[in-house]
């Protein structure tokens, strides 16, 4: 350093002195919840105008004699949650919600199995929301990682397999402490907020995206798609919804949130696991298909399982969310009590009724062979 | 490469985030000023951040990042700032006797300051963080979520730009 340098650096510590200690701070007001809330709303605000104004969510309850349950269709935003950033959008697990980019696909990360039956080339080739929301089936093999794991990064498989991704996890699972862990061109993030943690593993190309995505998430109790982030169906073994209606008299709806619930996770903590939208069309084709299943339930084989176990996942279908909404409850995953029920019936599994529900994050990885073979007719 | 970890600026403080803001506020709102070189700004940079930290404020607090955190909220705010505002045109000054003829002769700390309000909130920020509240580069780093050398090339360009500026005046 010159003697030119030093008093360059002398200077800028004397400005910043005097400028510094001569500037006077306001009293600095202690931001509350309802603040929060407050600057929130104006997001809400901004989001029903775009959906008036814009390609309107017509989230409405239309009965089938033409009578509305929630008056004319005027669209309502199915979140208080401000619009996501231009170009992004947002992902919720448990009580909280990230922002990711729109370009980001779904995916499965790599697993101890990773190895097993797959010749790479089904591997994501570019970044993607994993959609295993902390529960996976993973067969009791370990194919290994990096010889020696030199990375310390504690992901599984090859580098030539790994594809940046965020994946999420439940804390309580997790050993990996929150940090963040750069080599070789590979950064590992993890971090937790809320009761959800999150873990973006990405190359340089996508370390500023990785970190905006962190720095997004956001503690709600309603996510982006109007699912409460916890629910009743967490309740117990196969509870019916709490507001009985008659499914089969509602003509249509403006939209149906498929909120997918743990319900190992006890009432009254954050069970949402994933969750996804279904609007217009596809909204009303699901309303059409539970209108002309079955009353009764199933496919059920009750002598294959125990009846007293929670199923592991389960779906609200919610029907005209943040507006006036309905909610039916499905049950897949068992031997026992599968179906839709509104409260007042239990209409049966079909293809045509169940195989919607899937996409995105919703997933199922378990279950009883009768229901799986008709909710995903492509896997069976 | 080794292995980088994070490091908390402050592992420390009250756990109640009503009494961090208390013991904090003039601290950041401070930091806000001489990052923004705005007074009026300064206070709603301070109450930006710590809105966007309240929903967040266990896990920020449990790991000791809520400082970290809250300086690169008002960083990146002022950052948004700054960029919508620095192509508005600025009017020509006056035809006439410069300022610099009329006023008594600026020392270095006034060049010092003319400097700093000129230059980017990022790099700005990185010689307040290092000048005036002694963190190392490392900790700048973390707040500016920048590598190490970037901290250090934004403290050395801001010296060797002010050190030029001197040279054309005696000491």
């Amino acid at each position: 350093m010159t003697e030119n340098d030093d008093r360059a650096e002398r200077a800028l510590r004397e400005a910043l002195s005097r400028q510094g200690d001569g500037f006077v701070p306001a009293e600095t007001a202690v931001p509350t919840e309802r603040s929060t809330r407050r600057w929130r709303s104006w997001g809400a605000v901004a989001a029903a105008f775009v959906l008036v104004a814009g390609t309107a969510i017509g989230i409405g309850l239309v009965t089938r004699d033409g009578g509305g349950l929630a008056g004319p269709d005027t669209g309502h935003a199915v979140s208080e949650l401000p619009l996501p950033d231009a170009g992004w959008r947002y992902e919720s697990y448990r009580d909280v919600v990230v922002q990711v980019p729109d370009s980001w696909g779904y995916g499965h990360e790599l697993t101890s199995a990773w190895c097993l039956g797959d010749d790479g080339t089904s591997v994501n080739q570019t970044p993607f929301v994993g959609a295993s929301n902390g529960y996976e089936v993973v067969p009791a093999i370990a194919c290994g990682r990096r010889p020696g794991d030199v990375f310390g990064l504690g992901i599984e498989g090859p580098e030539r397999l790994w594809v940046t991704n965020l994946s999420f996890g439940r804390p309580e699972d997790e050993e990996v402490p929150d940090g963040v862990h750069t080599q070789d061109g590979w950064t590992r993030i993890v971090s937790t907020v809320g009761h959800a943690r999150f873990t973006v593993l990405t190359d340089q190309a996508h370390l500023a995206d990785a970190r905006r995505i962190v720095d997004s998430a956001t503690v709600t109790a309603l996510d982006q798609n109007g699912c409460d982030v916890s629910s009743p169906i967490q309740d117990g073994v196969y509870p019916r919804p709490v507001h009985a209606f008659d499914l089969s008299t509602i003509g249509s709806v403006g939209a149906m949130a498929i909120c997918q619930y743990s319900p190992r996770t006890p009432v009254g903590e954050p069970g949402l696991i994933a969750s996804r939208l279904l609007t217009g069309t596809d909204a009303n084709a699901e309303l059409g298909a539970l209108h002309v299943a079955k009353i009764g339930g199933g496919p059920d084989t009750p002598s294959t399982c125990l009846h007293s176990e929670p199923p592991d996942t389960a779906i609200v279908l919610r029907l005209n969310p943040g507006a006036e909404s309905r909610d039916v409850y499905v049950y897949y995953d068992s031997c026992v009590h599968n179906g839709f029920d509104d409260g007042t019936q239990v209409f049966e599994l079909t293809e045509d009724d169940c195989a919607r529900l899937w996409g995105e994050r919703v997933v199922q990885w378990s279950g009883s062979s009768a229901p799986f073979e008709l909710c995903h007719p492509d896997q069976s | 490469m080794p292995e980088v970890t994070r490091v908390p600026i402050e592992a420390d403080g009250p756990a109640d985030f009503g009494d961090w803001v208390s013991s904090r506020g003039a601290s950041l709102q401070r930091f806000a000023y001489l990052v923004s070189g705005s007074a009026t700004d300064a206070p709603d940079l301070v109450q930006e951040a710590l809105i966007g930290a309240l929903p967040r404020w266990h896990s920020l607090a449990a790991r000791g990042t809520a400082e970290a955190y809250v300086r690169r909220s008002i960083v990146n705010a002022s950052v948004s700032r700054w960029r919508s505002t620095r192509r508005l045109v600025t009017m020509a000054d006056p035809v006439g006797p410069s300022v610099d003829d009329l006023a008594p002769r600026v020392d270095d700390a006034d060049q010092a300051w003319r400097l700093l309000i000129e230059l980017p909130p990022n790099q700005r920020a990185a010689v307040v963080l290092r000048f005036y509240e002694d963190l190392s580069f490392a900790q700048i780093a973390v707040i500016l979520d920048c590598s190490e050398s970037t901290a250090r090339s934004h403290v050395h360009r801001a010296i060797t730009a002010l050190r030029n500026r001197l040279e054309e005046e005696p000491s």
